[in-house]
């Protein structure tokens, strides 16, 4: 048995073929990749928030989908309940019963649901592909109740709906419930926020917090924002292009931040007080985040760097324990 | 000594004729800007801001139009002019980053080109060569390497787009600068860097901003002075100390209880009930009462008063009026 750890990835990559010019290719001799993901590894405890953030393009939602079934590693293996399920092709999920306990909930309301479909509709939909329901009541009940849990009330008047006829934080909602729809025990909720206003959020985030207290479900919490981070999660896992740089307990690393990049973001983040804001001394990096195409060698951070060494250009530093339970993946932090 | 008003806005209303009812998008709005200042005017998704904006630069598109009120640039009033004589003001006096406008940059055209071509239509250069070195200038402004002037827009990054928009917006070198959120796209790290050139720009140039975001945290660390909007009007305004220290309208005070921040000890979110109410049919008497927990009586009846605490200092609140006014 797996004990306490419900999700686990072990050297996780995704790379993806980026198109070139038959000419190029010739001219590089290589073929040239997205490194999404790049040689990840975590676990995930059972009813724990786990949060991977980081900015634009470091591979967030990449990681979520290699966990729910989505893409396929390029290498690497993922685990579910000591079960390995990376390989298992996502046809083959329903099989194995992994439909039904894996969910993902997407970032963008507005994309993620159909138009043309009721709200009862989309509910409906995985109920029956997934053949949970055995009668209509059964049906209607259980759309019904996940409606009002996740606080559309009276679901009567929210059912029969679409989704044009709803507000932003009530779509948000409905996405919500079709990820919940199944019970799952899984959840990767990417970005499920980051579309609504500052005052709805929060009712957003605490409706996690009540399925993870309520039904004990798991969460994966995929955002670039580390103040929503800091209220929902337990642990939490910074990324720069297709690595974590930095892993530990989600206050601990805010706080004592310790990889310059973890440094740079939190420091880049404005507090909502302005006399602290105008004493705050920021620790800066050179430039933006590069693509993870042909990403630097060595560290990826190092021409970004005000720190940077000379190794930082040739050797990939090694993840090194900072403090219990917190580890994170620079030269200045490793014994050589 | 009295500081210098660059722009004063009274009683607008800017209101959207749609088939489904009127939006009253823009509904009784004061609002001054001195020189030099970065003053900010926070609100929620759809509360009015861009179509505050879109009035002071005369660009309000139809089905809207102004209704009533005046907006004075340097004591001439906007909504009495001509087309033409608009034209001539708008970015030359006032400017404005648009919301999305590093998107909407042309690809096709080298980008230094693009803020020449401004300054050919404004009459500033007469011959393209002339701003060639006007635009390496506002490159360096902004803290772009001048080499960049012939780079196309695909070659540059989100970060550097936008330093693209805020050189243009500089070129006619105005008074004012609406930047309607000008980070929101962009990452953290980049948008800290953004607003560290608006400031610098400003401490340069003395030209005074007009900061549109609907990000509390990023008010509190740029501004000097807080509008706060909600559903077409402003329902409180101060200095930022004050708005983050002492806010006095329950929705203000809902707002910052609703934010996270990364620093101090880890306080319950406490989420605004409900939702802003569609433009068209705003609730009667205060707009914010539907949501707000201190509501008495009189808010869903009647608007509230404005009650004044000095100059650019105001509450529109029922609870600050005096007892005998509340009926
Ligand atoms: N299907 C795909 N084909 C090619 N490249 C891809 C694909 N999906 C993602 N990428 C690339 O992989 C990198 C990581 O993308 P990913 O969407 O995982 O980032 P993210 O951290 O979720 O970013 P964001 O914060 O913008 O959502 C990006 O450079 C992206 O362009
Ligand atoms: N062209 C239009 N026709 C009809 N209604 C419009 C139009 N543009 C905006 N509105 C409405 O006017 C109101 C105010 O919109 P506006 O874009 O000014 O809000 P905002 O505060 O800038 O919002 P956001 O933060 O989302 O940018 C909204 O209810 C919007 O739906
Ligand atoms: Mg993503
Ligand atoms: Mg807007």
């Amino acid at each position: 048995m797996s004990g306490n750890i419900l999700v686990k990835a072990v050297h996780l990559k995704k790379y993806y073929p980026v198109r070139t010019s038959f000419l190029e290719s010739i001219l590089r001799g290589e073929r040239i990749f997205v490194k999404a993901v790049d040689d990840v590894s975590f676990e995930i405890k059972r009813k724990e928030i786990f949060v991977i953030a980081g900015e634009t393009g470091s591979g967030k939602t990449t990681t979520g989908k290699l966990l729910v079934g989505l893409e396929e590693p390029t290498s690497g293996e993922i685990y579910y309940n000591g079960e390995k399920i990376s390989g298992i092709p996502i046809k083959k999920w329903k099989k194995h019963g992994l439909r039904k306990k894996i969910q993902m909930i997407f970032q963008d309301p507005y994309e993620s649901l159909n138009p043309r479909q009721y709200v009862f509709d989309i509910l409906a939909e995985p109920l029956i592909v997934n053949k949970v329901v055995s009668s209509r009541e059964e049906l209607y009940d259980r759309i019904m109740r996940k409606l009002e849990e996740v606080k559309l009330i009276p679901p009567e008047e929210f059912a029969f709906r679409y989704p044009h006829e709803l507000s932003g934080g009530q779509r948000q909602r409905v996405v919500v419930a079709r990820g919940m729809i199944l019970e799952p025990e899984f959840v990767v909720a990417d970005e499920p926020v980051s579309m609504l206003d500052a005052s709805i959020r929060a009712n957003v985030l605490d409706l996690l917090e009540e399925f993870r207290s309520k039904y004990g479900v798991t969460f994966l919490y995929i955002t670039h924002d580390l103040a929503t981070a800091r209220y929902v999660g337990d642990r939490i896992a910074i990324m720069y292009l297709g690595k974590f740089v930095e892993t530990g307990p989600v206050d601990e690393v805010i706080q004592n931040p310790q990889h310059p990049y973890t440094k740079a973001l939190v420091s880049a983040i404005p507090v909502p007080d302005p006399e602290y804001a105008r004493k705050k001394k920021r620790f800066e990096l050179y430039g933006e985040i590069p693509t993870p195409i042909n990403p630097p060698k060595g560290c990826r951070l190092h021409p970004r760097c005000p720190l940077a060494m000379d190794i930082c250009s040739r050797e990939e530093p090694p993840m090194v324990k900072v403090g219990p339970d917190h580890y994170a993946s620079c030269w200045l932090l490793a014994k050589r | 000594m009295p500081r210098k008003e660059v722009l004063r806005i009274e009683k607008l209303k800017t209101h959207y004729y749609t088939l489904g009812g009127i939006v009253k998008a823009v509904d009784g709005v004061d609002l001054r800007v001195y020189k030099g200042e970065l003053v900010a005017l926070v609100g929620e998704s759809g509360c009015g801001k861009s179509t505050l904006a879109f009035s002071i630069m005369g660009m309000v598109p139809p089905p809207g139009r102004i209704v009533s009120g005046k907006i004075y640039l340097s004591d001439i009033n906007l909504v009495e002019l001509s087309d033409e004589e608009l034209r001539k003001i708008r970015w030359s006096k006032v400017s404005m980053v648009f919301q999305g406008a590093m998107n909407s940059l042309n690809p096709v055209m080298k980008v230094g080109d693009q803020i020449i071509e401004a300054m050919l239509y404004h009459d500033v250069i007469s011959r393209p060569e002339e701003g060639r070195s006007t635009v390496k200038h506002l490159f360096e402004l902004v803290g772009l390497d001048p080499n960049r002037i012939d780079s196309y827009p695909h070659e540059l990054s989100g970060g550097m787009k936008q330093r693209v928009v805020i050189a243009m917006a500089m070129a006619l070198n105005p008074d004012l600068i609406i930047a309607d959120e000008p980070t929101t796209a962009l990452d953290v790290t980049t948008q800290a860097k953004i607003m560290e050139v608006l400031k610098d720009v400003q401490k340069k140039t003395g030209v005074s901003i007009l900061l549109i975001t609907h990000d509390l945290p990023l008010v509190a660390e740029v501004s000097d002075r807080v509008y706060i909007m909600y559903a077409g009007k402003i329902v409180e305004t101060g200095d930022v100390f004050t708005i983050f220290k002492s806010p006095r309208h329950p929705y203000t005070q809902g707002l910052i209880g609703a934010v996270p921040s990364i620093r101090g000890p880890k306080k319950k979110l406490v989420a605004l009930p409900g939702e802003p109410p569609d433009l068209r049919f705003p609730p009667p008497g205060c707009r914010f009462h539907p949501r707000c927990s201190k509501a008495m009586d009189i808010c869903g009846k009647k608007e509230p008063p404005r009650i004044e605490f000095g100059p650019d200092d105001f509450v529109s609140c029922w609870l600050f009026a005096k007892e005998g006014e509340r009926k």
